[in-house]
C-alpha cells in the first residue's frame, strides 16, 4: 500500500515537474499566432484553450 | 507473423477505433476541419500512442505487477501518458520549430484523448506480448489517422455545402460519420 | 446569489448541456448508451466522481500551486475514478461487464477536468459541489435521452434492472420485434441519434436566444 502511494506521488511529481518545465519553455519564434488560431474543442486541459490565455494575461 | 498482420488489419479497418469503438470522437470532430490539421494531429497521435504504450507496458510488467499493485494501473498510466506528452512537447519546442508548427500544437490535446489511455489499458487486458503490443499500438492510431484524414477531406467540402440551419457544424459531421461507420462495417468479414 | 446558483444548475441541462451543446465527454456517451441500465450506471458514476472531485479540488484550491494545477487535478480525479471502478467491480459486476473499459475512461472525460479547471478552483466548496451535481445531472439526462431512444428503436424493449441485485425493476415491450431497427444498437444508430439530438438542441438554444434578444431589446 505504501509503495503504491509512493509510486503514485512519484509519478505525479514527475508530471508536475515536466508540466512546469514545459510551461517555462518558450514557444519557438513565429509560432505564437498558431495558438490563437486553434479552436479545436472544449478540452480545457489543453494549454491552448482560451481560458488559459486570459489567466496568463492577467497574472 | 500472420497473426500480427491480422491484428493490424483488424485494428485499422475492422475494429476501427473511431467508427466501431467510439473512441477519440472529441478530436475527431474538433480537429478535422481542414486537411493540414488532420494530418498533423494524426501524426502526433501515432507518435504519442506508440511511445506512451511502450512506457506503460514496461511500467506495468516490471514495476506494478511484481510489486502486486496492479490496481495502480489507471493512475500510473495516465500520469505516464501526460508526462510523456509534456516531455515530447518540450523536446519539440527546443529542437524543431518546424515540427512544432505542424504537430506540436496538438500534443497537449492528446493527453485527454480517450484513445491513448484505451490502448495503454487494452495492451494489458488483452495480454499481449511485447511484439503484439507494439503492432497494436501502431495500428490503432494509424486507423485513427486514416479516418481523421478522410473525414477532413469530406468536411472541407461540407463547409461550403448548403446544410440546413441547425445541422451546420457538428450535427451534419456526425451524420457523415454515421455513413462512414456503415461503410467500414462492411469490412467486417475480411479476416 | 441563490438565483445565480439556480441558473448555473439549470444551465447544465439545455443551455450548456455538456454533451449536446459543448460536445464534451462524447466517447463514453456514444459507446455505452445502448440501454437504460448502462445510462443510469454511467450517469450516476459520473455524478459521484464530479461531486467528489469538485469538492476536493475546491477544498484544496487555496493551497494548490497554480503552475501545477492540472497535474494535481489529474492525480485526484484518477484516484477517484479507480476507487469507483473497484467499487463497481466488487458490487455490481453486470454493470462492470456492460460498461467495460469505459469506467476507467471516465478519467479522460473532458467534463470532469473541464469543470475542475473552469469552476471548482475559483468557487467555494458548496457551490462547486452543486455545480458538479448540476453538470452530472445534465450529462445523465443526455445519456438517458440517447439510451431510451436507442433501446426502444433498437430492441423494442425498455427495461431496467437493479445492478446490485440483478432484480428486474421493469420491462416494457413497446415495439413488436418484427419492426425493430437493430442498427440503433450499433455505431451507425449512435451517430444518427446523436446528430439529430444535437441539431434539436441547437434549434432549442437558438430559439431561446432569439426570445431573450426580443425580450431585452
Amino acid at each position: 500500500m505504501t509503495i503504491a502511494i509512493l509510486i503514485g506521488l512519484g509519478l505525479g511529481g514527475l508530471l508536475a515537474f515536466s508540466y512546469y518545465l514545459n510551461q517555462k519553455t518558450p514557444v519557438p519564434a513565429g509560432c505564437e499566432s498558431i495558438e490563437a488560431a486553434c479552436e479545436g474543442c472544449h478540452a480545457s486541459t489543453c494549454s491552448r484553450h482560451p481560458s488559459h490565455r486570459e489567466d496568463d494575461k492577467r497574472g | 507473423m500472420g497473426n500480427l498482420i491480422t491484428m493490424c488489419i483488424s485494428a485499422v479497418l475492422i475494429n476501427n477505433i473511431v467508427l466501431t469503438q467510439f473512441l477519440g470522437i472529441c478530436p475527431f470532430l474538433g480537429v478535422s476541419r481542414n486537411k493540414e490539421s488532420a494530418i498533423g494531429m494524426g501524426l502526433a497521435v501515432i507518435f504519442v500512442i506508440f511511445g506512451a504504450s511502450i512506457l506503460s507496458y514496461l511500467l506495468y510488467y516490471y514495476v506494478l505487477d511484481p510489486m502486486n499493485i496492479r490496481y495502480m494501473n489507471l493512475i500510473s498510466f495516465i500520469l505516464v501518458i501526460a508526462s510523456f506528452v509534456q516531455f515530447t512537447e518540450m523536446f519539440i519546442k527546443k529542437y524543431s520549430p518546424t515540427l512544432y508548427k505542424s504537430l506540436g500544437i496538438y500534443l497537449p490535446l492528446i493527453t485527454t484523448n480517450c484513445v491513448v489511455l484505451f490502448v495503454a489499458l487494452a495492451n494489458i487486458t488483452s495480454g499481449y506480448n511485447f511484439v503484439e503490443m507494439m503492432v497494436y499500438s501502431l495500428s490503432v492510431p494509424i486507423g485513427f489517422m486514416l479516418v481523421l484524414v478522410i473525414f477532413s477531406y469530406i468536411r472541407e467540402k461540407l463547409a461550403i455545402a448548403p446544410v440546413p440551419k441547425y445541422f451546420k457544424g457538428n450535427p451534419v459531421a456526425l451524420l457523415v460519420a454515421a455513413l462512414m461507420a456503415i461503410a467500414f462495417s462492411g469490412l467486417a468479414g475480411l479476416v | 446569489m441563490n438565483k445565480q446558483v439556480w441558473e448555473n444548475f439549470k444551465a447544465g441541462f439545455v443551455k450548456e448541456n455538456p454533451v449536446f451543446t459543448l460536445y464534451l465527454g462524447m466517447c463514453s456517451t456514444l459507446a455505452i448508451s445502448t440501454s437504460l441500465n448502462n445510462a443510469l450506471g454511467m450517469g450516476v458514476t459520473v455524478i459521484i466522481v464530479l461531486i467528489l472531485s469538485n469538492t476536493i479540488i475546491s477544498l484544496l484550491r487555496k493551497i494548490t500551486p497554480p503552475e501545477i494545477r492540472i497535474p494535481v487535478y489529474i492525480v485526484i480525479i484518477s484516484t477517484l475514478v479507480k476507487s469507483m471502478e473497484l467499487f463497481i467491480k466488487a458490487y455490481a459486476p453486470t454493470l462492470n461487464a456492460a460498461l467495460g473499459i469505459f469506467i476507467p475512461l471516465i478519467v479522460v472525460n473532458c467534463i470532469i477536468l473541464g469543470r475542475a479547471e473552469a469552476f471548482a478552483n475559483k468557487h467555494k466548496v458548496i457551490e462547486s459541489a452543486l455545480d458538479g451535481l448540476g453538470m452530472g445531472l445534465g450529462y445523465t439526462f443526455s445519456l438517458l435521452l440517447i439510451s431510451v431512444i436507442r433501446q426502444i428503436l433498437g430492441t423494442g424493449i425498455l427495461s431496467l434492472t437493479n445492478p446490485f441485485t440483478e432484480a428486474v425493476i421493469f420491462s416494457i415491450k413497446i415495439i413488436p420485434s418484427e419492426y425493430v431497427l437493430s442498427m440503433f444498437t450499433q455505431s451507425v444508430g449512435a451517430f444518427i441519434t446523436f446528430a439529430l439530438l444535437a441539431a434539436g438542441f441547437a434549434a432549442i438554444n437558438a430559439h431561446h436566444q432569439a426570445k431573450e434578444v426580443k425580450d431585452n431589446g
